[in-house]
């Protein structure tokens, strides 16, 4: 007599998955984040490297040496472009958090960072030839990254051969 | 009470049924979850995995990972990603100073448990990291892969098989609810690499027969601040 037991209590199967679903909601609705933008201060990874810093350098004459000397061993040797990376992160904001689990919560504060780097171009005798500040975009791989921006120099650089009359 | 009595049969009857399926569907999705990312199923490289999509080939860097968690000897990988005790990572032109977790590879159950793996990489340098397993939340454990402990190896044109060393990375653990203690924390100051040249002479020998001879070329330890070095990936 299958059909005395009442349908929604009859199948245990169903009021599982019911439960479930009601649970994922509440967890779905009871979750949340606010980001709070903060303005940009000191490095929390790295050392910045600023404009005061950079006064002692002179293309074609600075040499790898100097540079090293004066601000540090490198973050990251490109080598094969022969290119200093000197890089930081500063707090880009906070991200405050709130997630619902049954009959407790949690929340936190998490640092929003943002990637500086600062590039050293060398010639093939290590001589200083230019740099340049960049802010890594948020997601970008760092290969992409320093690859566009190697493309854009070597763009900004090229000049159309002289026209022969 | 005859009327009584067949609902609570069929009750009876019908509930086992029901409470097995609801468990077959719960452990169908913790093992779909389980197993999603760490599919790779144990055995030597196919002939095509050599070669990277675009035709460049790559070698098999052979690595034993062994551990202690609180003075106890543990495994470094136990039979699934989520209860290893060691992740590894890998650092190149791609990621910049921040490792990413890498594919690793076993060749059997057993050496598995004993600690070899291998990964498949192209010639250049690469940064091979070592990651506690996740006991933090996910941004913690994301930030860590900047500044966990690394060794740097460069690759050379025409390597097939090159036995990395042996890494011994102990540290301090924590309880857990099943199984054994579980690493939370290395002890910088205990990590080695050790010289088993010849036990992975043998495994390459028994798994890798047409990429042999093996070469050995020891991981080189990075300190954290230390430059990295990279180089722009061939053809870009």
């Amino acid at each position: 007599m299958i059909s005395a037991i009442p349908a929604d209590k009859g199948n245990s199967f169903a009021r599982h998955i019911r439960a479930g679903a009601l649970v994922a909601a509440l967890v779905w609705f009871g979750s949340g984040c606010l980001y709070i933008p903060t303005p940009h201060g000191k490095a929390v990874e790295g050392t910045e490297v600023t404009l005061s810093d950079l006064a002692f350098l002179r293309p074609g004459e600075t040499s790898k040496e100097e540079v090293t000397r004066k601000l540090g061993s490198p973050t990251i040797l490109w080598r094969d472009e022969n290119i200093f990376v000197y890089r930081w992160v500063k707090q880009r904001g906070v991200l405050l958090w709130a997630v619902a689990s049954g009959y407790s919560g949690s929340f936190g504060l998490i640092d929003v960072p943002q990637e500086f780097a600062f590039l050293l171009t060398f010639d093939r005798n290590d001589i200083f030839v230019n740099s340049e500040t960049l802010e890594k975009p948020v997601g970008k791989a760092y290969g992409d990254f320093l690859l566009e921006w190697r493309d854009a120099q070597r763009a900004r650089n090229w000049q159309a051969p002289p026209k022969t009359p | 009470m005859k009327r009584l009595a067949r609902p609570l049969a069929s009750r009876r009857r019908k509930k086992p049924d029901q409470t097995l399926a609801a468990w077959l569907f719960t452990a169908a999705l913790v093992l779909g979850l389980l197993g999603s990312g760490c599919a790779t199923s144990p055995g030597p490289p196919e002939k095509g995995e050599l070669l990277t999509p675009d035709g460049k080939p790559r070698a098999v860097l052979l690595v034993r990972i062994t551990t202690e968690v609180d003075g106890q000897p543990a495994t470094a990988f136990s039979s699934m990603l989520p209860v290893d005790n060691i992740w590894l990572g890998l650092e190149d032109f791609s990621t910049g100073v921040t490792a990413t977790p890498a594919e690793l590879r076993f060749l059997s159950g057993e050496t598995r448990k004993e600690g070899w793996t291998y990964l498949l990489l192209e010639p250049g340098l690469h940064y091979l990291a070592a990651h506690e397993p996740q006991s933090t939340n996910v941004f913690a454990y994301d930030a860590r892969w900047s500044t966990c402990p690394r060794w740097s190896i460069e690759i050379p044109n025409g390597a097939r098989v090159i036995y990395g060393g042996t890494l011994f990375l102990p540290g301090t653990g924590r309880t857990m609810i099943l199984g054994p203690r579980q690493l939370v924390t290395f002890d910088p100051a205990r990590l080695e690499i050790r010289d088993e040249t010849s036990a992975a002479q043998a495994l390459a020998r028994q798994w890798f027969p047409n990429l042999t001879p093996m070469s050995v070329q020891f991981l080189k330890g990075h300190k954290l601040g230390d430059t990295i070095i990279i180089e722009t990936p061939v053809g870009k």
